[in-house]
């Protein structure tokens, strides 16, 4: 179910008012089953078939988890873990990078001139499962690290693993932070109910009015790249930039709003990434449930920054590598994660990717020259590693980049813009939209998310949240589905 | 709790408003089919009627077969906007039904014609064909009206194209009912009180009563042929199998190719957006052949002497010009009926 759509509309006053009215009195546990249950229907909802994965994973983790606390014989808790690793990640091979593996390597074969055929699978790819999977590892690997105190109550555990607000894109929240909420008495808070209202506005502004008008620019200059001109090729990489930012944060917004709704928290996943300074600061504020997770589970095992500096380097290569993987089975993605890794190196090995850990302009309204340049640097950087995120192969971003350092059809810009469907109102319309999304965000940029005007006069908000309806509203065209659900 | 439950409520009544006013318009008539009804009732007594606002064309064509006038016609229109200007005065002496809708798809078509089948006697068929019935990024749903019947079509065809369901439809119909653009339409409805849009003919053919639309800016997408990614072979494959149906039956087929004005029509045969254009001629003219089919009207105007200010705008002939276009078409079914059958002239694609 897309959080954008009809469907989501109905579900979600139904899911609230049975939760609290007549699940809650029921009890915790009883409750505790309500999320499990519509958390399975609102998977269900695009594929229910799909939904035997979840529980495969939840049951193993949740096994896995029992086991491990009634042994402490090493090797027996290492087999253990291994189960859970082989289990998920081997459903995640399966359903995601098998296809690419096995082409890859009859490729690899077929370049020194060896046919190789291996089987294809005709599979499609379950929706959030990357999601889900690291969500769960993260509950068998906190287990196993004797960092979490594995739960017996499956009910809660499988609610966890499942839980629908952010069951599908994230953010992946730790066991450590959820699970423990699952067994707290959850009362109604007005304050945060309302918060959660807000923020999901925004998410939702940010998915439908922005993300979704960036992204129909986007795909007509990305399927069209070769003929249009730099400006364009530019224009392009910068709507997708706002594309992904709109989509991706704003379902984190709608997921973190909506379980504030249902008396739950969940850490922030975005915090004004496109003011960052550097590409570091970018890393903190993007995406974070995965940088952090990435961090913890596999940059910090492997050393970290405190081995050697060859060390140090492999393992940033490593984790932009797998964070490139993790996105999908494509080489596109690859490079992805290796220009961020050549945009972060610099700064580690300078002993500056922690030079801006604060807030940014703190106490001012507007940033001063070094730092908007800094911005425009970092946000162009970005830009340009997009490319390869968007491009469906390296050959086609390659070629884009090309068409972004040349000079042709320069003169055709104004036709070839028309031709693309973008006129001037157009073009006003989705300036005036990232206006809007970017100001508020500067605006607020102390706060968790664009949207927090809660200390503003009634009128004020209140008109702003009307705004903001209407605005939906009119763009509600097409239920245009969240990029991250394919990861 | 009852507080937030309060202020959510007040927070959704602006919205509820604004949608029971939609409702109550209904510029497009989504929901309601009275003025629909009352159209039809109309044009049992009178030559024309008045339509004051958009309407679910599928659904006034389909209750326009329902009246016992044409129980029995001589000529039978499908089509898109593009010919649904095509009126009796063109073919004297005959009836005529003229069931083109805006817009229309391979799936219109296909519904239309089933109904037809299904509810009249007609003699001859003039179809419209349009490019980019072949395109499956045509985007429209207003076919969904007629689903059942495109069902039913796809069944008698012995197609092997899934059966389409009217979710989307229903889904776009209410997301209207809550769109604030509607809201506008609505107000501007009411505003605009006995100003009609369009005039409506017995036989089903309109008549233009507003002036044609703005121009587009220069290198703007022309209509339904922008995106236009490949032919989608379900369509290709039903066409065919229609198309081989018509062929068979011993009512005669004209095929009419709407032209377009001469700038489109150019971009068309040259910019590599519209690539799908000439594959879907291409494909349209192999059809025509192997069926033997009268093939009439060009997409090309200059194959046909048309000038631009022979048309309402970039795709659209006017009027006067389709009825001009109508004589040869005219002929050709005189000569028909004439002959009992005549050899197809040379294909204009």
């Amino acid at each position: 179910m897309l959080f954008n759509s009809l469907d989501f509309a109905l579900f979600l006053p139904l899911a609230f008012l049975l939760y609290w009215f007549v699940f809650a009195p029921m009890g915790l546990k009883v409750q505790n089953g309500f999320v499990l249950v519509a958390s399975y229907i609102f998977y269900g909802w695009w594929d229910w078939r799909f939904l035997f994965l979840i529980a495969l994973s939840s049951l193993v983790d949740f096994v896995v988890g029992l086991k491990l606390s009634r042994t402490t014989h090493t090797h027996a808790r290492k087999r253990l873990l291994s189960i859970s690793l082989i289990t998920n990640l081997g459903l995640l091979f399966i359903f995601k990078y098998y296809g690419f593996f096995a082409d890859s390597l009859a490729s690899a074969f077929y370049s020194i001139g060896v046919q190789l055929s291996l089987p294809t699978l005709k599979i499609i790819l379950p929706v959030g499962i990357s999601f889900y999977t690291f969500q769960t590892l993260s509950y068998t690997i906190d287990v196993y690290r004797e960092q979490l105190k594995p739960t017996d109550d499956a009910i809660s555990f499988f609610a966890y693993v499942s839980f629908f607000p952010q069951l599908v894109a994230g953010p992946i929240e730790r066991a450590s932070f959820l699970l423990p909420q699952f067994f707290k008495e959850r009362r109604f808070d007005q304050r945060k109910a309302t918060e959660g209202c807000r923020q999901m506005l925004w998410g939702l502004f940010k998915k439908v009015v922005v993300a979704d008008t960036c992204g129909a620019y986007s795909d007509a200059i990305f399927d069209r790249y070769g003929e249009l001109s730099s400006p364009l090729l530019i224009f392009g990489s910068v709507m997708f930039a706002v594309q992904i930012y709109g989509d991706f944060s704003g379902y984190s917004d709608v997921a973190i709003g909506l379980s504030k709704l249902f008396g739950f928290e969940l850490k922030d996943n975005f915090k004004y990434p496109y003011f960052s300074r550097d590409i570091a600061e970018f890393w903190r504020r993007w995406h974070i449930s995965l940088s952090t997770w990435f961090r913890d589970y596999l940059y910090i095992p492997l050393g970290g920054s405190r081995g050697g500096t060859a060390s140090s380097i492999r393992n940033v290569f490593a984790i932009f590598l797998v964070s490139g993987f993790w996105h999908g089975a494509n080489w596109t993605f690859i490079i992805w994660g290796l220009l961020n890794a050549l945009y972060f190196l610099p700064l580690m090995l300078g002993g500056k990717n922690r030079r801006f850990l604060g807030e940014i302009a703190e106490g001012r309204t507007l940033p001063g020259v070094a730092e908007a340049l800094a911005i425009a640097q970092t946000f162009a950087l970005t830009c340009l590693a997009w490319i390869f995120f968007r491009a469906d192969t390296i050959s086609i971003a390659v070629d884009y980049l090309q068409g972004v350092f040349s000079l042709d059809h320069l003169s055709q810009t104004r036709e070839l813009l028309n031709s693309l469907g973008i006129g001037k109102r157009a073009l006003a319309m989705v300036g005036l939209k990232c206006a809007v999304l970017f100001g508020l965000e500067w605006y607020n940029r102390a706060s968790s998310f664009g949207l927090a005007i809660g200390g503003w006069p009634t009128p004020a908000r209140w008109a702003t949240y009307y705004a903001f309806i209407f605005w939906i509203l009119k763009d509600f065209g097409n239920e245009r589905a969240f990029i991250y659900f394919q990861f | 709790m009852t507080n937030f439950l309060k202020k959510i409520g007040l927070m959704l009544l602006p919205i509820l408003a604004m949608a029971s006013f939609n409702l109550s318009i209904d510029p497009q008539m989504l929901f309601n089919k009275k003025p629909l009804r009352h159209v039809v009732q109309e044009l049992e007594g009178r030559e024309t009627a008045e339509c004051y606002s958009d309407f679910d064309e599928r659904v006034f064509k389909k209750m326009l077969l329902q009246s016992p006038r044409f129980q029995n016609v001589d000529i039978l229109v499908l089509g898109s906007s593009r010919a649904m200007t095509i009126n009796g005065d063109a073919f004297p002496g005959k009836t005529v039904l003229n069931l083109a809708v805006s817009g229309a798809t391979l799936e219109d078509l296909l519904a239309l014609w089933q109904l037809a089948q299904e509810r009249i006697q007609y003699r001859e068929l003039i179809i419209g064909l349009d490019p980019w019935i072949l395109n499956p990024e045509h985007g429209d749903v207003r076919w969904k009206s007629l689903v059942a019947d495109y069902n039913e079509a796809l069944k008698k065809l012995q197609s092997d194209s899934q059966p389409a369901t009217d979710k989307s439809l229903w889904r776009s119909k209410i997301k209207e009912i809550f769109s604030p653009l509607y809201f506008k339409d609505s107000l501007m409805a009411l505003s605009k009180g006995k100003a009609s849009l369009l005039g409506v003919r017995q036989d089903g053919s309109v008549i233009y009563r507003s002036a044609p639309p703005p121009e587009k800016e220069t290198g703007a997408p022309i209509y339904k042929m922008s995106p236009f990614p490949k032919l989608k072979k379900s369509y290709k494959k039903d066409l065919d199998l229609w198309l081989k149906l018509l062929s068979k039956s011993d009512k005669p087929v004209i095929i009419w190719l709407p032209p377009f004005r001469p700038d489109t029509y150019e971009r068309l045969e040259s910019e590599s957006d519209y690539a799908m254009f000439r594959e879907a001629r291409l494909f349209l003219r192999t059809e025509c052949e192997r069926f033997q089919f009268t093939t009439l009207g060009s997409y090309n105007p200059s194959a046909l002497q048309l000038e631009t200010q022979d048309f309402r705008d970039e795709i659209h002939l006017k009027p006067e010009a389709v009825a001009e276009q109508m004589t040869e078409v005219r002929e050709a079914l005189d000569q028909r009926e004439a002959e009992g059958a005549v050899s197809p002239p040379e294909n204009p694609l």
